[in-house]
């Protein structure tokens, strides 16, 4: 008797369970309805097999369901019920046929519980199959189908799209590698091969595979890029979990040599930088655990030196970030600091590296209000409220001392902390990497930084977030201009998130360096027109572990007038451009746009144009005291101690020569002639 | 000094003859020769340390690779040890005569006097291709006036000689292990840097940020054990007393306040997985630690008490989410290793996700097993 009913039992609930078995006899269920699940236990369900990115295996068993939509409208199909009680249940949602299932949607734990939601855009006719598994519990559950509501509208939107040649595990690095000012994304695929996708004026790419002498370690922790040979094609480094290793490109970018480093350390961010401002970039690299190390490129080798730019014993060095918060005209560091022993004594205190102008550098975090206790791995640099004065965000990877905090330059070497109302105080997302730029060229600097999302900045310290979040990956996300529509784009692994864009205008600024380095890194790039004045510097390495694009983008909204755009370059240099179109990427040679004749320069002037013998300067109110005279290929042919304000030379080669004079307060002048 | 070494020797017949050649010289020239106090040979001159090379301390008599401790060079063993790439370890401690270590709590170092020296040499057995030993390196934590400096000291081809390094350094090895199964591992010697990592402790003194040193694994919750002396079986700790090298003036740690070996199955899960956790991952993640900031807190003494499921991460949120899966939201999920970071962080070999940071290049896959076996058993949150 006993055993008759057990075989009853059985039947029944192996017909009840005939059903939703599999694919092919998956159960209609009706929009707006629940549905209850039985236990998996007695059943024999087969498991889906695509489980669209969910990385955490199979299940034995599973259960199918399926409904028409009626109209395009957001669906929601869900587990999160109170029924439920949490049960631990995994969701799958495809279009198209049992024979070709196309991946719509899938969540196994979703918002912090164990049951699942996926929410999606259905389209009036398609049928969706839903496919739960029993990975983690045979119990059984209620879901239900529901109309969801619209999604709210992006401020901003991006088109991800797969870009072939994107390849190997690290896809952290967006910079143009073919001198050609159009970026490129560098894939690093092995201790042996490197992938450049170049880009193609149509927007394409074209991939070119290198071999490459055994670099040992890969960009593992981070990657930046640079001309530090000055021979107008990009080079690498790479920072790892032990060193770091240099890779530089021929004298036509079609191949590269490596100069692996002996020192063993776990690299965290990893710049190029002319730290001795002497023309040629040399390289930087936190030291997670002791104080940080540089490579200082004399021409030939890049020679390790520890010591002198954060020397907190321990480390804690995770993104160094190189600009001009003083506005003397050279470049100075912000460096975020994590970890190493808690509030207000440990290494996660960030430090304000300011240059003293030598090569040398001086903490001056705590006078200026910058000796931050949050644990950052990367703070986003800008000058977020257009006032001339770079402003930096210092950006959060754990909630132990605090959030994300938004620090205002005040223009006299001090910060005040400006988080309240700023958006940036109701919010506790946490992350690696904070980089600025903006995004929707409404000439407001935003903030690509945790959450998947960018926040948007009003240009007063405003920030809000797009009403979706993006599908960008919280690690690997350089920047660049990747279809060269003067909207910025985000890589995502071996997709490109392209920015739909909108009515704004833009100017794109590039820079070839003649007396400074080639890239220009470390100029100030200013631009002037109804807005007021916007600011760049040029960077190689922001954000904790990507290379982003080297170009100054400037969005610039519903204007088109741009008065005007000033360089003021390392070498002291200052370029003028006047009435530059909008919408266009602008290149500038260093000292170009200085002029012949005797009275272009507001300040002082040179005369007889041209000159045999003397060069005469006059000025008002400038007391000059150093002259230097570069040829036109950035070689500096004379340094001399003013006397008088007569120059000779008689000795020059005939041609067109650039004088840059340094005055009693250690400003720079810049002007050209011409010797005959 | 030299009677000392006729003790030692005395097996030896043809070092026993040699010897009563060097005793027939010695007797020549002393007089007293009943009354023979043995010294030891060690020599730890604090002004000169760390010496060059390894024999330079005279730790061990003998040919030095059979690490046959000389008198006063104490072998000892911590119940629960630490994961090293599958590395055997031999361990011994030292210190000047007259002077001992101070016993603060059953769950802190002990406070051992200037002079001491902890001595812990890493090898491998069965090495390929002749299944011969093989030592790597002996590393040295020497306590100066100032506190304790790292030395360490990498073994030649020959095992002869170790000679002083603190570069740091990698080294290729396949080793049969104790399943007959050939393994191979990229074993890495440490740096100075690397060793201030796990052996760092930090102090504020009057807002004064003070980094100091401290060894790791003599607590006495981690030597409240027997350990074999030659023919003598005896507690670590009473041993430790009995050789003068601790003050007694202290009670046995009980047994809630004793680690377990947490290879042993015989001992309760919860243990082991603390016992484990203490030793392979506190040193980083405890208050003073170089991580302290994550809030996992995973000493011992703090894993134990009524927060010491949230200490050790169990349904507390992962705060570097990076790139996993929503998935591994949380350090230890109750029920399912593969949705705890934790989980993936110690069965992973990508130096990017893995931990420990270092001393790890292998998974440890009885280590990961017994992790496994523990998060499958709970059921509830804190």
């Amino acid at each position: 008797m006993k055993k008759t009913l057990l075989s009853i039992l059985t039947v029944f609930s192996v017909a009840s369970a005939i059903g939703q078995a599999t694919c092919a006899s998956a159960v209609t269920v009706a929009v707006g309805s629940t549905t209850t699940a039985s236990a998996y236990t007695n059943e024999t369900g087969t498991a889906p097999t695509n489980l669209c990115g969910m990385n955490n295996g199979a299940g034995a068993k599973g259960k199918w369901y399926k409904f028409t939509a009626t109209q395009s409208i957001n669906m929601t199909v869900s587990t999160v019920l109170p029924q439920n009680n949490n049960v631990d249940t995994r969701l799958i949602v495809y279009s198209g046929d049992c024979s070709n299932l196309v991946c719509v949607g899938a969540n196994d734990d979703f918002n912090g519980g164990y049951t699942s939601q996926v929410t999606f855009a259905a389209t009036t006719g398609t049928t969706y199959i839903i496919a739960f598994d029993n990975r983690y519990s045979s119990a059984g559950f209620d879901f239900s189908v529901t109309e969801a509501a619209p999604p709210a509208p992006d401020r901003l939107s991006f088109t991800t799209q797969a870009v072939p040649g994107i390849t190997g595990g690290y896809n952290n690095c967006v910079v143009d590698m073919n001198g050609d000012f159009l970026d490129d994304i560098v894939s690093a695929i092995s201790t042996t091969q490197l992938a450049i996708s170049y880009q193609q004026p149509g927007g394409t790419f074209t991939t070119t595979t290198y071999t490459v002498a055994n670099t040992s370690v890969l960009p593992s922790w981070s990657i930046a890029a640079g001309d530090y040979d000055n021979n107008g094609f990009n080079d690498l480094i790479y920072g790892s979990g032990s060193g770091v290793v240099f890779l530089k490109a021929n004298s036509t970018g079609t191949g590269y040599t490596v100069d692996r480093k002996t020192q063993s350390y776990l690299v965290q961010r990893t710049n190029f930088v002319d730290i001795n401002n002497d023309g040629k970039l040399d390289a930087f690299a936190c030291d997670d655990n002791a104080p940080n190390r540089y490579y200082i490129n004399d021409g030939t080798n890049m020679n390790h030196i520890q010591g002198g730019i954060g020397d907190f014993p321990s480390g804690g060095n995770y993104a160094s970030n190189w600009f001009d918060f003083d506005n003397d005209g050279d470049i100075d560091m912000y460096l975020a600091k994590c970890g190493q022993g808690g509030s207000g004594v440990g290494g996660n205190i960030d430090q304000l590296h300011r240059n003293n102008g030598n090569g040398t550098f001086t903490n001056i975090a705590d006078a200026a209000g910058m000796a931050n206790p949050e644990q950052t791995w990367s703070g986003a640099c800008g000058d977020f409220n257009n006032d001339g004065w770079m402003d930096v965000i210092v950006g959060v990877n754990s909630g132990s001392n605090g959030y994300t905090n938004v620090k205002r330059n005040n223009g006299d070497s001090t910060f005040t902390s400006v988080t309240a109302g700023s958006g940036y105080d109701t919010n506790t997302w946490l992350g690696r990497e904070y980089v600025a730029e903006d995004f929707d060229n409404d000439g407001y600097l935003d903030v690509l930084g945790s959450g998947n999302n960018i926040m948007f900045g009003d240009g007063n310290f405003h920030f809000v977030p797009n009403a979706n979040t993006y599908p960008v990956s919280t690690v690997d996300r350089p920047i660049g201009d990747l279809n060269n529509d003067g909207f910025l784009d985000i890589q995502n692994g071996t997709n490109v998130l392209f920015n739909n864009g909108n009515s704004n205008h833009w100017l794109n600024v590039n820079l070839r360096g003649i007396q400074s380095n080639r890239n220009g890194i470390g100029a100030r790039v200013e631009i002037y027109g109804a807005w007021g004045k916007q600011i760049r510097d040029v960077q190689s390495g922001t954000g904790f572990q990507n290379m982003s694009k080297i170009t100054a983008h400037f969005g610039i909204g519903q204007e088109t007038v741009i008065n005007q755009v000033i360089i003021r370059w390392p070498s002291g240099i200052v370029d003028t451009i006047t009435n530059p179109t909008s919408n266009q990427s602008l290149l500038v040679v260093e000292g170009s746009t200085l002029g012949l004749d005797a009275f272009s320069n507001q300040n002082f002037s040179l005369y007889p144009v041209p000159t045999q013998k003397t060069l005469m300067i006059t000025a008002e109110n400038i007391n000059f005291k150093n002259a230097q005279i570069f040829d036109m290929n950035g070689k500096m042919v004379r340094s001399l101690t003013l006397q008088s304000s007569n120059i000779d030379v008689e000795s020059l080669a005939k041609g067109t020569y650039l004088l840059l004079l340094t005055d009693d307060r250690n400003q720079k002048h810049s002007g050209k002639f011409i010797k005959e | 000094m030299v009677f000392a070494f006729f003790i030692k020797m005395k097996n030896n017949y043809l070092i026993g003859l040699l010897t009563i050649l060097i005793i027939f010289i010695f007797a020549c020239s002393e007089s007293n020769d009943d009354d023979y106090t043995p010294v030891s040979p060690v020599t730890v001159d604090l002004t000169q340390v760390p010496y060059p090379k390894l024999s330079d301390y005279k730790f061990f008599e003998g040919e030095m690779k059979n690490q046959k401790p000389s008198l006063n060079v104490l072998p000892y063993e911590p119940l629960s040890s630490l994961f090293s790439d599958y590395a055997h370890k031999k361990r011994f401690v030292w210190m000047p005569p007259g002077t001992k270590a101070i016993y603060n709590s059953d769950n802190t170092t002990l406070e051992l006097p200037v002079g001491a020296v902890i001595i812990k040499t890493f090898y491998y057995d069965n090495v390929q291709p002749s299944n011969t030993t093989k030592i790597i390196e002996t590393r040295l934590m020497i306590r100066k006036s100032s506190g304790w400096i790292f030395a360490d000291y990498v073994w030649n081809d020959e095992q002869t000689e170790a000679y002083f390094d603190l570069n740091g350094r990698n080294i290729d090895i396949s080793w049969k292990d104790e399943n007959n199964v050939i393994r191979n591992v990229n074993y890495r010697v440490p740096n100075e840097v690397q060793c201030n990592v796990c052996h760092k402790y930090k102090e504020t003194i009057d807002g004064e940020y003070i980094e100091k040193h401290v060894p790791i694994g003599i607590k006495p919750q981690n030597l409240n054990s027997d350990y074999t002396y030659g023919t003598q079986t005896k507690n670590q700790l009473l041993k430790w007393v009995e050789q003068g090298y601790l003050e007694n003036n202290f009670n046995l740690p009980n047994e809630t306040n004793t680690v377990v070996d947490y290879n042993d199955a015989s001992k309760p899960l919860e243990k082991r997985v603390r016992s484990y956790l203490d030793i392979n991952c506190a040193h980083c993640h405890n208050t003073n630690g170089h991580c302290d900031y994550r809030p996992m807190r995973f000493p011992f003494g703090e894993t134990g008490g009524v927060n010491g499921h949230t200490n050790m991460g169990v349904c507390v949120p992962t705060e570097d989410m990076q790139d996993f899966p929503p998935t591994l939201n949380t350090i230890i999920k109750p029920g399912s290793s593969d949705k705890s970071m934790l989980f993936y962080r110690i069965n992973t070999t990508n130096e990017y996700f893995r931990m420990p940071l270092h001393g790890r290049s292998l998974i440890h896959d009885e280590g990961v097993a017994l992790m496994a076996q523990w998060i499958s058993s709970l059921t509830d949150c804190p």
